[in-house]
């Protein structure tokens, strides 16, 4: 009834900034849980009562499992790019510049958004529907009554794990589209390895690849620290499971490209 | 002894317990009737420590009750959920050894055997294939038996059940009463069990008491129960929907 119109002026605007107010305090509380929970992760760092072998496990998970499809999608991406780029050079007569443009692509944006958004896609719903099923059939709470911290159990080798393996991917992923890029530009578009190499080498700095691999550690932190929270603010059972899941990607893809954004800012002289 | 002094407890301005006052002697079972909805699940999770009262306190042998992960007796409690809460992506030995590897006191060799007499204990031991299971492969009334297992591993002074036959055939929800009197015979533990199956009260309970509106309203042990003349009381045991009880869960 609150949100139907009235005549009032005065009435119909309330609800509205009720409405804008309750979305920023909801924002605010949930960005506060997120970095509570990371200054949580790092104490149980710091006190060495992290379970390594679910770290690893979720490695495995996170990191290992993710390769197959970043892999792929990595070699489809630097193929597609260089399938448009390398025509142009060829024709303007800069192909010598055509290995470094397509690596800063690669190492400055594409290799840590293209893993960002695959990591998102397959471990941040993973995560979110893995703790929300667990909030929903009490899983969570028998933790504790078995005096097992969630944090140190659950969350913070989930955290720390994709921190660690989100870099590593994006390697992975800079390498994959550089080859995939590299041979398709020297076997249809006439560039030789030795051009594409030179260009590379030359110009390409430390810093684009370090960039790259740092906004992955950022990465990693935002698809657990998201995809957690709303694992554990699940509700309405199996439906609210899914819906938790949804709204984990949704929400993780949206981040990425602003703190995407922002990163490249902060870390590129530009 | 368990002790709820003045307890009450809200959530968005919903008071689901008011200033209750509640003692669960030490050795005895004590159980809480009551209406779905009425709190029972609230007053459970109280008394593991789980939820905070938003006033009042509740001791456990004099001392204030301590959190669930820290403290001196965050392992005298154990809790035995409605749903069982078995840990799905764990084998049954896993699920149970869980607490004992998770504390790394006792060497592997000493936890499957404790694994293995607990199992023994719920009625579980005949079978080894069991141990390699996942819960989802059980049947209710063996998830039960595994989450008792799980608890009783850890070896509680105070053994907390919800709604511990709730979903069970009427035979295996005789079984899982059966168990939880022999537990406490056996191991001489306090139990709270919160229950809307007067069947499983009436047998376990050595007192019983209903809770209404965020209030004990009666207590006593079976025999006094049955007949008193407390209308809330003959209302629930007669199962009559017409009266001051509600069925809805809106109190």
């Amino acid at each position: 009834m609150a949100l139907l119109p009235t005549f009032s002026p005065r009435s119909s605007r309330q609800p509205l900034f009720s409405l804008i107010g309750a979305s920023v305090l909801t924002f605010f509380s949930a960005v506060g849980e997120i970095f509570l929970r990371y200054l949580a992760t790092l104490r149980s760092v710091l006190r060495c009562r992290l379970d390594w072998q679910r770290i690893i496990s979720e490695m495995n998970t996170i990191g290992v499992n993710s390769l197959p499809i970043v892999t792929v999608i990595s070699s489809f991406a630097g193929m597609v790019i260089s399938l448009h780029l390398s025509q142009m050079f060829v024709d303007f007569g800069v192909s010598s510049r055509m290995g470094y443009v397509l690596a800063l692509a690669f190492c400055r944006e594409l290799g840590p958004v293209l893993t960002g958004v695959v990591v998102a896609g397959r471990a941040g719903s993973a995560i979110a529907a893995e703790i929300g099923a667990m909030a929903v059939t009490e899983q969570l709470d028998a933790l504790k009554t078995l005096a097992t911290d969630p944090l140190d159990y659950l969350f913070a080798p989930k955290i720390i794990a994709s921190s660690c393996m989100l870099p590593l991917l994006i390697v992975v992923s800079d390498l994959t589209g550089l080859f995939a890029g590299m041979w398709l530009a020297v076997y249809f578009k006439t560039i030789t390895v030795q051009t594409f190499l030179d260009s590379l080498l030359t110009y390409l700095q430390p810093w684009d690849l370090t960039g790259g691999i740092i906004k992955g550690f950022f990465f990693g932190l935002i698809i657990a620290g998201i995809g957690t929270y709303y694992g554990l603010h699940t509700e309405n059972g199996a439906a609210g499971v899914g819906a938790a899941a949804t709204k984990a990607v949704v929400t993780i893809t949206i981040i990425l490209f602003i703190s995407n954004y922002l990163l490249s800012l902060l870390l590129y002289d530009i | 002894m368990l002790e709820f002094i003045d307890v009450s407890y809200e959530v968005s301005g919903k008071e689901i317990l008011s200033q209750l006052n509640l003692k669960v002697p030490l050795g005895k079972t004590l159980v809480i009737i009551g209406p779905s909805g009425c709190g029972k699940s609230t007053l459970l999770r109280l008394a593991m420590g789980l939820i905070k009262p938003t006033a009042g306190q509740i001791l456990l042998n004099q001392q204030p009750l301590s959190d669930p992960l820290s403290g001196e007796n965050k392992l005298s409690r154990g809790m035995v959920f409605q749903s069982s809460a078995l840990f799905d992506f764990l084998s049954v030995y896993e699920n149970i050894a869980f607490g004992l590897q998770q504390r790394k006191k006792l060497s592997p060799e000493e936890i499957k055997q404790r694994v293995i007499q607990v199992l023994e204990r719920v009625g579980l031991g005949a079978d080894p294939s069991l141990l390699t299971k996942r819960p989802a492969e059980l049947s209710g009334g063996m998830q039960k038996r595994v989450a008792i297992a799980r608890t009783l591993v850890m070896e509680p002074k105070i053994i907390l059940y919800d709604e511990p036959t709730n979903g069970l055939d009427p035979i295996m929800a005789g079984v899982i009463t059966e168990l939880i009197l022999q537990v406490q015979q056996s191991l001489g533990v306090t139990s709270l069990v919160v229950t809307h199956d007067l069947k499983i009260a009436l047998r376990v309970g050595d007192e019983i008491g209903l809770l209404f509106q965020g209030k004990i309203r009666e207590l006593g042990p079976p025999s006094a129960i049955m007949e008193s003349k407390n209308p809330l009381l003959r209302q629930f045991i007669a199962g009559i929907p017409a009266g001051s009880l509600r069925t809805n869960g809106e109190w």
